[in-house]
């Protein structure tokens, strides 16, 4: 476990900007008497680190922190400034983006052989593992088929069944481990850890949050073109939040997908506030969240109510939801009035949420008005479980 | 900067094995939903050369022996040289959806478009050789030796002006348009319909014709056939050894490069 696998030492990146990029003959000519500027820019500063054999390392950043272009010198395609050390004992393969020379007009199997030699792999190793790649990808009946006739869906799965064939000491991967549909992220969740447990490097870039916690040991931050954290990654994800979004979640202007319903009885009003009763969108201590909504009805005939809401975070996780027949407030037969809500913010983790609350005829099911994800409210209560919720628990010595 | 590849032998299996699927997709595609598919390798030289037979035979009488043959292997030879320079030149700026994901040797998307060019002029002659006996001209082994020696001399000349030339494209553009009008240019300066001894160019004009390098090859390639002239190993050999410069010179010009490219494609 302590041999380094990848090294990097000092590594700087400049690219020089030509404000009038001189690709054609005129552009050549005019600027010869008047040179355009160029531009020095920075994407990487005084980058160092150091990562051991079996390490599964994610880097997060910004559009344009410089993390893509530091993965690029890692996988030898830009070269880094003089001075820099970029080392990678063992080989490497880079998954800078599935399916790289994907060509649209040949079949499944045509693209199996050419993307997999270009990522590295011979003929004659494809052709021994060509069953398990159309197995995993479950495109038995469709492998004879233009890859331009596939859904994306397909198409991902088939690219993401070759890629993990190859067999290397280092793989860098961008941002292609939440590819497919449930079932398929759950088998190639598989794949990524049995990656692990066989003591592979892997250096893995994305922008969720979620998957980084889920799958590294440790995290770096880069943050405009330096290296600002190297470390567990439960901290350094909530530094990435702590250090771009400084913005408070606000209500999202209501447009058209996020509400429905008849509005025979309609929620005019929703509060998130805190235990002061005072309206917040960012708890930062422990207590309760309360919310409130008034409704009113507009027409007749909705003789029982039935209130629901749910919370979603912000990458879209169902993570509770309720009605108020479940907790024996049913049914609600006042015309107008103000229902509360109330339950504690220490069973969520730091995150943003969004909220969702509804009305319901409990006799017809008919959805009377919906607003879907309206109300967004953060979490920082700097709880460090892991998952998708706290739940209440306690540990004991007992012995 | 460097890379400990653990298992040399496998990685330039798959080197080979990379370079003949990229040849493989770029012939498939250039016939790919095409009625008459590689057909086409034929009509396009096969055709300029039945419509400027039928031109110059009627407007001019050159003299030449066995013109048929003499003009047809002129065509499927530039065609050969003119596929070398504007597929090599264009060789990395047509890959760069792959060169700026992947890091494999990109010599091999150089050689992967020569070898197109080079596949073609085999199918080409083939039915060169088939119409060439049709009208009499005796092939001998040596004559397919000395002709294999001297495509092997403007393919190695190709190589190494690609390794320039698909860089220099990279950073202008404009270069594709420069050399598809320097080879229309230069085929007229060689003795592709016309000899130099015809008198249908004269004076100083026909010194530098005579001088015109892929002229002197082409040429060269008649004298393989018996068709006209002689043959002249040395200045071949001569020739071999500059193409061969060149490689080496593209060679170490295009490793100095290469990497850099990555950041103007």
């Amino acid at each position: 476990m302590e041999e380094t696998a990848i090294l990097v030492k000092n590594l700087n990146k400049t690219f020089f900007i030509h404000e009038d990029k001189k690709s054609t003959m005129r552009a050549l000519f005019t600027s010869f008497f008047n040179q355009g500027k160029t531009r020095q820019f920075n994407a990487l500063q005084n980058i160092n680190f150091e990562i051991k054999r079996g390490e599964f390392v994610g880097i997060v950043g910004r559009n344009g922190s410089g993390k893509s272009t530091l993965l690029k010198i890692l996988a030898g395609i830009y070269n880094a400034d003089k001075g820099s050390t970029v080392e990678a004992k063992g080989s490497m393969v880079p998954f800078l983006e599935l399916g790289v020379g994907f060509n649209p007009d040949l079949s499944g199997r045509e693209n199996i052989f050419l993307n997999g030699t270009i990522i590295g792999m011979t003929n004659k190793f494809l052709q021994e593992k060509f069953d398990e790649i159309v197995e995993f990808a479950e495109l038995k009946n469709f492998i004879d088929v233009p890859v331009k006739n596939y859904s994306s869906g397909m198409m991902v799965r088939l690219a993401f069944s070759i890629a993990i064939q190859s067999n290397a000491d280092i793989y860098l991967l961008d941002e292609i481990l939440a590819v497919g549909d449930e079932n398929f992220q759950k088998k190639s969740a598989n794949v990524i850890r049995r990656l692990k447990k066989e003591g592979k490097t892997i250096v893995y870039i994305s922008h969720s949050m979620e998957s980084i916690k889920a799958y590294c040991d440790r995290a770096l931050l880069v943050d405009r073109s330096e290296l600002k954290m190297d470390g567990n990654p439960y901290l350094v994800t909530e530094e990435y939040r702590r250090v771009n979004d400084v913005s408070v979640p606000q209500v999202k202007e209501e447009t058209e997908k996020d509400r429905w319903g008849s509005k025979d009885v309609e929620i005019t009003n929703i509060k998130i506030m805190d235990d002061g009763g005072v309206e917040v969108n960012e708890f930062t201590k422990k207590g309760n969240i309360t919310i409130e909504l008034n409704y009113k009805t507009n027409k007749q005939g909705h003789d029982e109510l039935l209130f629901g809401l749910g919370f979603y975070r912000q990458d879209g996780l169902h993570v509770t939801g309720t009605n108020a027949k479940n907790h024996d407030l049913y049914p609600i037969t006042a015309k107008d009035g103000t229902l509360r809500y109330t339950i504690s913010n220490e069973f969520f983790l730091d995150n943003d949420y969004a909220l969702t609350v509804a009305v319901f005829d409990g006799i017809t099911n008919e959805t009377l008005d919906y607003h879907a994800n309206r109300f967004q409210f953060r979490i920082r209560l700097n709880n460090q479980d892991h998952g998708a919720v706290a739940l209440p628990c306690k540990w004991e010595v007992i012995a | 900067m460097s890379y400990n590849y653990s298992n040399m032998r496998l990685l330039s299996q798959n080197k080979v094995d990379l370079l003949v699927e990229l040849v493989k997709t770029s012939f498939k595609m250039r016939y790919q939903n095409s009625a008459l598919g590689i057909l086409w390798v034929l009509i396009k030289p096969y055709s300029q050369f039945l419509v400027q037979y039928i031109i110059w035979t009627r407007i001019t009488n050159f003299q030449i022996p066995n013109y048929q043959i003499y003009l047809l292997l002129g065509i499927v030879m530039y065609t050969f040289f003119n596929e070398l320079i504007i597929l090599g030149q264009m060789s990395l700026l047509d890959r760069a959806h792959i060169i700026l994901k992947v890091n494999f040797p990109r010599q091999i998307a150089i050689f992967s478009a020569l070898l197109s060019a080079l596949i073609n002029l085999a199918i080409n002659m083939v039915f060169f050789l088939i119409i060439a006996v049709l009208n009499k001209v005796t092939i001998t082994p040596l004559s397919i030796l000395y002709f294999l020696f001297l495509t092997l001399i403007i393919f190695i000349f190709g190589v190494g002006v690609s390794f320039f030339t698909s860089i220099a494209t990279i950073k202008l553009r404009d270069l594709k348009n420069v050399f598809e009008l320097g080879l229309f240019l230069l085929q007229w300066l060689t003795p592709i319909f016309y000899s130099v001894s015809s008198g249908f160019v004269s004076g100083s004009v026909s010194d530098y014709i005579a001088a015109n390098p892929i002229g002197i090859v082409i040429n060269q390639g008649r004298a393989a056939f018996g068709i006209t002239g002689q043959i002249n190993f040395q200045l071949m050999f001569a020739y071999l050894l500059g193409s061969i410069l060149i490689f080496v010179l593209g060679w170490v010009y295009f490793n100095k490069k290469v990497k850099q490219i990555a950041e103007y494609f």
